[in-house]
């Protein structure tokens, strides 16, 4: 059966609201599903109570909904315990948790890590700063501008006895592809390294399962596939969580506190200091049930035409370079630049025409060094966007070169 | 009304005659087109107002207490609106360039470049004109006193 556009984008009230919009900025975050929306709503008006504090009513019931939702998230990755889902505040802070607590725990001076320069800073700054504090080296497994890919030959060279943890994304935020991340952790298993995967951008393209991946750490954030803002998820291996010291203190994540020293609770709680946000992982929870409904593989299968569809159209576009390789399968996102407008002006014509994309650095400026120019322009894709949205784009980009060349 | 006021007054004006975006655009890549030049010296880090989408440089004198920029810029768009602010505070007071808040940005429409999301240098472009124009007038006073 076909994918059924109309039935689904009915789910999002953006869209009733901001029908002239074309938004093509979901690798940025995605629109909410009025089922979320409801349930932040319903559960402020009838059950907000702090979490894991108190013995009335309000407070079960808050606690239960919680780690209701935390079961739904870690149904959804297929995690084998639920105390091995942290609640973080995203994506980042998750791959900070790591970068902190792990190296605290594992890594002495002279060590290394390796990552990739194709990363969102987010999962590249962490450890660089943890680099400078703990003197140890960062190393970058080469990436082929030509095809697109990782050299994995390099990166098996680049591991020794001090490598402590390989962080690598799964789908890379500017270019969609994904990267060789099973060869990636089987090679880094044979040698006892864990791996941290920074699922930002995979996480709303495919399936994810943290068993069949053999995932050490897995970060995501929520609001990129429907859920809602300041909500994610720190999937970690019970085996390296329970050995590593806690990223932050404060309450919640005790277990015993006397002047003298404190112990600290268990999974998950040790790493969820302060009051969690636990009003959106609740609503996030809904979101879960929500994509639950659909057909993961009618969902992807209409993302990758539209993919397609887009990549085809603007292919028929001289003046535009497109950053792709149409060999490989591409993840939701498209970037592309005009020979000879820059990325910053043909956004503000197409913000004009009410064309919602991306352009910038998309905070991955290793790889736009690499790709030899500063921004790109980046449509990204979901699947309540339409054929329609991507003909409406390419007119846009058809305005914008006639704009700036008549000038 | 000082003099940065009527000019501002007379950008004003210069916009108001369209209502379309694409007229507004042809204003600021004309402006842009026009921009004397900054020499090549000045397109260096020291200079560079680096932002998330578009790189701007700058570089200001003072001239008898009065403030002399050029800029360039990478993207056009951006480059027409540091003209508009290099248009407004060329050859100004110092004092009266602290003073001013760039509101013609709100009234000519293109007050959204101005947000901090845009990040297309333009904020950061008035802010160090700003600190130009407050860092020359600290020096000119303790000139004044050393005098």
């Amino acid at each position: 059966m076909p994918w059924d556009v109309n039935s689904f984008r009915n789910h999002f009230p953006f869209y009733s609201l901001n029908n002239d919009i074309v938004y093509l900025d979901n690798a940025a975050t995605t629109q909410k599903n009025i089922e979320t929306i409801d349930t932040l709503n319903f559960f402020y008006s009838h059950f907000n109570a702090n979490v894991h504090r108190g013995a009335h009513y309000l407070s079960i019931k808050a606690t239960e909904l919680f780690e209701d939702a935390r079961n739904k998230i870690q149904n959804f990755i297929n995690a084998k315990n639920s105390y091995e889902i942290i609640f973080t505040k995203g994506t980042t802070e998750a791959i900070n948790l790591v970068a902190f607590s792990y190296i605290e725990q594992f890594c002495k001076s002279g060590d290394n890590i390796i990552t990739t320069p194709i990363e969102h800073h987010s999962n590249f700054v962490p450890w660089q700063l943890a680099a400078k504090r703990k003197n140890l080296e960062l190393r970058v497994i080469p990436f082929n501008v030509n095809n697109y890919t990782l050299d994995l030959a390099a990166f098996r060279k680049l591991v020794d006895n001090n490598t402590k943890i390989i962080a690598i994304t799964q789908v890379s935020n500017v270019l969609g592809i994904a990267t060789n991340i099973n060869e990636i952790i089987d090679f880094a298993h044979s040698k006892n390294i864990p791996v941290l995967i920074d699922a930002a951008q995979s996480f709303p393209h495919m399936s994810i399962d943290v068993q069949k991946l053999d995932a050490d750490f897995l970060a995501l954030s929520a609001h990129k596939f429907y859920g809602p803002t300041g909500i994610g998820i720190l999937f970690g291996n019970e085996k390296w969580l329970n050995a590593m010291p806690p990223y932050q203190s404060g309450g919640e994540m005790i277990d015993l506190v006397t002047i003298d020293k404190t112990t600290f609770n268990e999974l998950p709680f040790k790493f969820e200091a302060g009051t969690p946000n636990f009003a959106d992982a609740i609503a996030w929870g809904s979101t879960i049930d929500f994509i639950s409904q659909f057909d993961k593989n009618q969902m992807f299968n209409y993302e990758e035409e539209l993919w397609n569809y887009a990549y085809e159209k603007l292919s028929s576009l001289p003046y535009i370079k497109i950053f792709a390789c149409p060999e490989q399968k591409h993840y939701g996102a498209l970037s592309f630049v005009f020979n000879d407008i820059h990325p910053y002006d043909a956004a503000s014509v197409l913000d004009e025409l009410k064309i919602a994309v991306r352009v910038g650095h998309h905070c991955a400026q290793p790889l736009m060094n690499l790709l030899g120019v500063t921004g790109t322009i980046r449509a990204s894709f979901a699947p309540y966007n339409n054929k329609d949205d991507i003909d409406k784009l390419v007119e846009g980009l058809k305005t914008v070169y006639k704009f700036f060349n008549k000038n | 009304m000082n003099n940065i006021e009527l000019k501002a007054k007379q950008i004003e004006e210069e916009f108001s005659i369209f209502d379309d975006w694409m007229d507004r655009y042809n204003i600021l890549i004309d402006k842009a087109r026009n921009l004397e030049p900054l020499d090549p010296k000045y397109k260096t880090p020291q200079y560079l107002i680096n932002d998330c989408q578009s790189q701007l440089w700058l570089f200001c004198e003072n001239k008898d207490g009065r403030l002399f920029c050029k800029a360039d810029g990478d993207a056009i768009i951006t480059k027409g609106m540091a003209a508009i602010v290099l248009e407004l505070v060329n050859g100004e007071p110092l004092q009266d360039i602290i003073n001013y808040n760039f509101e013609v940005f709100d009234k000519i429409g293109l007050h959204s470049h101005l947000s901090p999301t845009r990040s297309n240098g333009l904020r950061s472009l008035i802010k160090q004109v700003k600190l130009y124009a407050e860092a020359y007038l600290l020096k000119n006073i303790s000139n004044d006193k050393q005098r």
